[in-house]
């Protein structure tokens, strides 16, 4: 009964933030073995401009394993050999932090102004105290060189606060349905691209004992995920970013009736009877093993149903969500987009050689993580050879190459405390106890306070 | 010895570094914890003076919809559970433990498990037993034909609490069960072989010389228990984090989600510092409640 005691508690958070200012404090020191690579890098190559001097940029970022076959990880690394290998003359000091604590460390550093020259974030909410508090450069001028061209319209619209750009877009993750062919043969069931089919399709499973869709809500953002999905089809993906970034409304018919679709999967079955107690995780492996034909995720699960060890590798399709008729949304609207990045210090000096080796750093770095199967590339660029990607990365790229429109995830778009009220909301409405109209009511009032 | 306690430097050098440590790592953060109370603040951005209204908000208005009272009066609920079911379970096994039962050594170590086990070891395990899909307890009703009887034990709204409650209860039994067995093993056998003389009966024996004998560590198990389910954190967080449904948050589930997540430092300080007052008043409360009983005896 008193294992957390409340003084102790006190005294960790207290600790925790101590500590993350003194690693804030000897940040500039604390070059790990990425560093020491880097200077060797520098005295390899030969290419020093005896004009430059030399110039030292410090970075954090969450990618704290070299090792890791994350898509996300192998990339950044990649780009930052890359980026080490073209400009000699700079040395980048690179910190990188797992997790949550990453976001613990950044938010200290920023309390105490001890922020990197470049660092890792997220695009939206997370980043909005930041910018309120003057710690992010803003790049329009120095984006003015022609580097918005090479962009893919629309993935910075997460990096702009009040018209201002602040970051360069990385890659587009989006989600999709993920379709296991083999079951819908089974129910001999159709491939959805309407409602209709949908519900027809989750009918004929349903009939052969096949559980239709996977959905762990029990962690509540892959709940958000269908909700946000419905919303963008019903409403449009302009009327969603309008109402996350409280220049719209969630109390509107498209948003009541998303959710009225909604209630009516959970109230026939769809995601089976125990979907509220159901983790990510048990969700994934049922998908994985076969035992359910349907699941609605980000691309992140690319990795996972082409590994070796799925039953399900090969017979997996991805595809564009349905459509539903009388939506204003269209098929070519996605939930997902682009949202994380690196940004630059607001007090930089050198911004203009800095800039240069942010510009080739990101532009790189959307490429690499393109080839590692995680996402597509928010920049124009020529990725090369592609043969040895997965196959359901390179499908999606393909599906995406003819977006529209994104709209990014929910949990990202809202700053903390609206991320915590609407999944509040949305755990109470999948729970059924709430009404679709109810429901989007107490978003608009809790999320969107005096809009 | 009386030399050194009589000694005033001697006391110095033996309790000045433990209280300046102590002051620093324990009482200082409750203050600095108190300050941060009155703030406005979201750990980033310079940080706003707001007085009492983080606590007006938390009891009366909840403009985030935590419902905190709730959370408040499932800690409460607990510590009914663990002072009436708890701690009852663990007098009785240490009874029957310390009166001499085959395999006594064995029974304590067993009993003694769960509170050796880290909580989240715990936790995982009652996650796996809850788990609606797969889980142990909804096969085993399956498999006995009572499938009316699963549930989605974690998240429904009339089970989840109580599910949440039982391995909290369960985990500490243990070790209120060892507290009362080594108390009981301090009574001097003469006493109980009076007992046998006289011809009372084992339970007669268990009321009217073992359970007196051992009442001030009664006590301090009550005081743990009810102080420990007040500021209950660790299973909850592992099993449930207070969500999906909001039915099993506690107070200190909902301070790290204001603090982490909605990064509200100054409302989430609130809530720990409502903690720190809250155990405190009930300490205070306990100890008049157990003195005036203690008088009663006497007189």
């Amino acid at each position: 009964m008193k294992k957390v005691n409340k003084k102790r508690m006190n005294l960790t958070l207290t600790v925790l933030m101590a500590m993350s200012m003194l690693i804030t404090a000897c940040g500039g020191n604390n070059g790990n073995n990425v560093n020491s690579e880097a200077n060797a890098n520098a005295g390899n190559t030969g290419k020093t401009t005896a004009a430059e001097e030399k110039l030292k940029i410090t970075m954090w970022s969450q990618f704290a394993d070299p090792n890791s076959k994350d898509g996300g990880f192998v990339g950044f690394y990649k780009a930052l050999e890359a980026t080490k290998a073209k400009f000699p003359n700079v040395e980048i000091e690179h910190v990188g932090v797992g997790g949550e604590s990453y976001k613990t460390k950044v938010k200290a550093a920023s309390a105490a102004n001890e922020l990197p020259d470049i660092f890792y974030t997220w695009g939206g909410g997370f980043s909005e105290p930041f910018i309120a508090g003057n710690r992010i450069l803003s790049i329009d001028d120095l984006a003015k060189d022609g580097t918005l061209d090479q962009i893919v319209p629309g993935t910075t619209d997460n990096f702009v606060f009040d018209s201002k750009l602040y970051g360069l877009p990385i890659n587009i993750a989006t989600a999709q349905m993920y379709v296991n062919k083999e079951l819908f043969e089974q129910a001999g069931a159709k491939i959805p691209e309407t409602w209709d089919e949908l519900v027809a399709a989750i009918e004929a499973l349903k009939a052969k004992g096949i559980q239709p869709i996977a959905l762990g809500a029990k962690d509540r953002w892959p709940a958000m995920q269908w909700n946000a999905i419905l919303a963008i089809r019903m409403a449009g993906v302009d009327a969603v970013n309008a109402a996350l970034t409280k220049t719209g409304s969630f109390d509107t018919p498209e948003f009541t009736e998303a959710a009225a679709k909604y209630k009516q999967l959970i109230d026939a079955d769809s995601f089976g009877k125990h979907f509220v107690g159901t983790s990510y995780d048990d969700a994934t492996n049922m998908f994985l093993s076969g035992k359910a034909a349907m699941m609605f995720m980000g691309a992140w699960v690319n990795g996972q149903i082409e590994d070796d060890n799925s039953l399900v590798k090969g017979k997996v399709v991805p595809i564009k969500f349905p459509t539903i008729p009388g939506g204003k949304g269209n098929a070519d609207e996605w939930f997902g987009g682009s949202g994380e990045t690196f940004v630059l210090n607001a007090d930089l000096k050198n911004k203009e050689r800095i800039w240069e080796v942010y510009k080739f750093f990101i532009e790189t770095m959307s490429k690499e993580v393109f080839l590692a199967g995680s996402g597509s590339s928010a920049w124009k660029v020529d990725v090369g050879d592609t043969s040895q990607m997965n196959p359901l990365a390179l499908q999606i790229g393909e599906l995406s190459s003819s977006a529209t429109g994104f709209s990014y995830w929910w949990d990202q778009m809202l700053n903390g405390n609206d991320t915590e009220s609407m999944f509040g909301s949305l755990m109470k409405f999948v729970a059924g106890k709430t009404t679709p109209e109810d429901y989007t009511k107490e978003l608009q009032s809790k999320v969107n306070q005096g809009q | 010895m009386h030399q050194v306690f009589g000694n005033k430097k001697a006391i110095a050098v033996f309790v000045v570094p433990a209280l300046i440590l102590y002051i620093l790592v324990g009482f200082f953060p409750i203050l600095q914890s108190m300050y941060y109370s009155l703030l406005d603040w979201d750990g980033i951005q310079p940080a706003k003076f707001i007085g009492l209204a983080s606590y007006k908000d938390l009891f009366f208005t909840d403009t985030y919809g935590m419902d905190f009272n709730h959370s408040i009066l499932n800690t409460l609920y607990l510590a009914v559970l663990s002072v009436f079911m708890q701690l009852p379970i663990a007098l009785v096994l240490a009874l029957v433990l310390a009166r001499g039962v085959w395999g006594e050594k064995l029974y304590r170590t067993l009993y003694f498990i769960p509170v050796l086990v880290s909580s989240s070891v715990i936790g995982v395990m009652f996650l796996k037993i809850y788990q609606p899909e797969y889980g142990l307890l909804n096969t085993i009703l399956n498999q006995l034909g009572l499938s009316s009887w699963t549930h989605d034990w974690l998240t429904e709204s009339g089970t989840a609490l109580i599910s949440v409650m039982i391995p909290i209860v369960w985990q500490y039994i243990g070790y209120h069960m060892l507290l009362m067995y080594a108390a009981i093993k301090g009574i001097p056998e003469d006493l109980y072989e009076a007992a046998k003389i006289d011809g009372a009966s084992s339970i007669r024996t268990a009321f009217s010389i073992t359970i007196p004998l051992i009442s001030p560590i009664l006590k301090v198990c009550v005081i743990f228990a009810v102080l420990g389910s007040l500021k209950f954190f660790d299973l909850v967080f592992i099993m449930t984090n207070g969500y999906p449904t909001p039915e099993t948050s506690v107070p200190s589930t909902l301070m790290y989600s204001s603090i982490f997540n909605r990064n509200m430092y100054g409302y989430g300080s609130a809530m720990a510092v409502f903690m720190v007052v809250e155990c405190l008043f009930f300490y205070l409360v306990l100890q008049k409640l157990i003195r005036t009983y203690d008088d009663k005896e006497e007189s």
